[in-house]
């Protein structure tokens, strides 16, 4: 730009960026806090209100919530609904997907339609409830899979993007004879590796941060979530967790409750925070096609 | 006839394709769509549906009459309001003031902060807000006492919880919603900021002039499909920050159907009120798409 730089021109520059900074400031602040409490040690951090480093840091916190046998049961079944959950979604949803991208499919539209009303209408909290309960799902792993198994909002990307791959691939391996089945799983999904990620990370996601639906239908405390379980603990104030683990390091008094709830809120949030980096491009993406067509 | 027999039979892996994903929709989406009738009955957990006894409209008239009702319903207009208020502008504004950084490595480290939130869930979000208000150790305090002010036990005071529910939900949700908007400045062709360049506009002044201008349809869009959350107010957020202490302020529509619902088991009862604000929603959506569309000229339905 060759514009002359005009005092109002740069005074407004500087002012965008120095507020810009302040706001990414109190954007990434929460999380450094929950760090720098996390890496204290509990009984220095409750006696003096922690702002910009840790206190005394010590591993001992994280070595007291790792140690717990509740909490990375929770994690274990965190990851397992998932990987499993997310595996499943992006099948289902691919499925139903590519079928739709084909013109010749009989009652094509209606069956678009079919999939899309529920984008629009919904039967709400109580009615979801019921069906839940008395299809026996409750206190069942499957409760955390099977409601989650599609999405219309991710067949419409998927849809986009299935459009979006040259026919010429798949005639070729039609002409070699190749079935609706061969031509997906050999042709179609392994060109489609970016929407697959996109897919991933928002059905992964929302796998990983899922903890109403525990709440609603969990009462077994080794099927909980880390995400239910931290709610339970922190927000319900169920003290049991924390007691254990606070009895569990009784040679280490220097672990507060306060101390064991900060860290596994960062324990519960770490696997979010380390591909958060790696994701960035895919969700932005997937974002942009979805506001395009939805 | 037989024609779609044959049909059928060439497209058979195409239809078990669509099977999972179908059946799934069936049993999650349109089973309770079908319980809805819940709302028209009285019906009692040991009853399946369509078998509950019908009462019509009684459910509606019951909630009509309640004072509680009429509090969470005050509270859900108030907080869905603020939140209009100040969070539709926010990430307008942090669009286009990311826009207007010229460095591309800030932007990006700018637009990475502010889209974090979004991932994070209510949980995380309402137990640091908890400590960071707290009134002995929390740092906002602290800085209050600093500044000689006496501290404030912000989340035991009704009076404050609105504006704390609201900004919490403004700083989550401000980055991701901004991506829409920078996508549409991304858009406009940059012929028009030349030409106001050669005419001299300023860097703030182009932004003024062009590329708010430009954006204006996205913006409409953007504000028509909000209107249809004036009647609900994030459940997650209301549910996690709220406290006995601020019940008053802060029961919702959504939390109270979930009270009277899931916890006091009156399925019919919440079922009504549900069914009830999702249809003035739908209506509120609807009028903001005419209202859109006489507005712009350009057609969004």
């Amino acid at each position: 730009m060759n514009i002359r730089a005009t005092g109002g021109e740069r005074l407004f520059s500087i002012l965008n960026v120095v507020l810009l900074i302040l706001l990414s400031a109190v954007m990434a602040y929460p999380f450094l806090y929950v760090l720098f409490y996390s890496i204290s040690d509990g009984v220095a951090a409750g006696a003096t209100t922690i702002t910009f480093a840790p206190v005394k840091p010590t591993l001992d916190n994280y070595k007291a919530v790792l140690g717990n046998a509740g909490i990375m049961n929770a994690f274990f079944i965190s990851a397992a609904r998932t990987v499993l959950g997310t595996v499943l979604h992006v099948l289902v949803v691919c499925l139903v997907a590519y079928a739709i991208t084909k013109k010749q499919l009989l009652w094509r539209k209606p069956i678009i339609v079919f999939f899309m009303i529920p984008m629009f209408v919904s039967g709400g909290l109580l009615p979801f409830y019921v069906i839940i309960v008395k299809l026996g799902l409750s206190n069942h792993f499957l409760v955390y899979i099977l409601p989650m198994l599609f999405s219309a909002f991710n067949m419409l990307l998927a849809k986009v993007f299935f459009d979006q791959i040259p026919a010429s691939l798949e005639e070729s391996a039609r002409i070699d004879g190749a079935g609706d089945a061969i031509v997906f799983f050999r042709i179609v999904l392994p060109s489609s590796l970016p929407l697959l990620a996109t897919l991933s990370i928002f059905a992964g996601v929302s796998q990983w941060n899922a903890w109403f639906d525990a709440l609603l239908f969990v009462t077994k405390q080794n099927l909980l979530p880390i995400q239910t379980l931290l709610y339970k603990i922190i927000l319900e104030s169920q003290a049991t967790t924390v007691e254990q683990i606070m009895r569990m390091t009784q040679s280490k008094t220097q672990v507060t409750s306060e101390a064991v709830k900060m860290t596994t809120l960062m324990v519960s949030t770490l696997p979010i925070l380390c591909i958060y980096p790696f994701m960035q491009r895919y969700f932005v993406k997937g974002m942009m096609i979805g506001a395009v067509k939805g | 006839m037989k024609s779609i027999g044959l049909t059928l039979w060439r497209q058979r892996v195409l239809f078990l394709f669509l099977l999972p994903g179908a059946a799934a929709v069936l049993v999650f989406s349109y089973a309770p769509m079908a319980g809805l009738v819940m709302a028209f009955q009285d019906y009692r957990v040991s009853d399946g549906f369509l078998r509950g006894e019908f009462v019509g409209l009684d459910q509606f008239r019951a909630f009509l009459t309640d004072p509680d009702f009429y509090a969470a319903l005050r509270n859900t207009l108030a907080i869905s309001g603020l939140t209009l208020l100040i969070g539709f502008p926010a990430p307008v504004a942090l669009a286009l003031m990311i826009d207007a950084v010229a460095s591309s490595r800030f932007r990006k480290v700018v637009q990475s902060v502010t889209y974090l939130p979004h991932f994070i869930t209510w949980v995380f979000i309402a137990s640091l807000v908890y400590r960071l208000l707290d009134t002995e150790s929390g740092i906002v305090n602290l800085a209050l006492v600093k500044l000689g002010f006496e501290p404030v036990s912000f989340m035991q005071s009704p009076g404050y919880f609105w504006f704390i529910l609201v900004l919490a939900s403004v700083w989550k949700s401000i980055g991701w919603n901004s991506i829409i908007y920078l996508a549409a400045i991304s858009g406009i062709d940059p012929e028009l900021h030349n030409a106001g360049m050669v005419d001299g506009a300023s860097r703030f002044q182009r932004m003024m002039y062009i590329t708010l201008p430009s954006i204006v349809p996205t913006i409409a869009l953007m504000f028509v499909l909000s209107l249809g959350s004036l009647v609900s107010v994030n459940f997650e957020a209301v549910f996690n920050l709220m406290n006995g202490f601020v019940q008053e302020k802060a029961d919702v529509i959504d939390t109270f159907v979930y009270r009277n619902g899931v916890q006091m088991i009156k399925f019919s009862y919440a079922t009504a009120i549900g069914l009830a604000q999702s249809v003035i929603a739908s209506i509120l959506v609807f009028a903001g798409f005419k209202l859109s569309n006489k507005m712009n000229g350009t057609k969004l339905l």
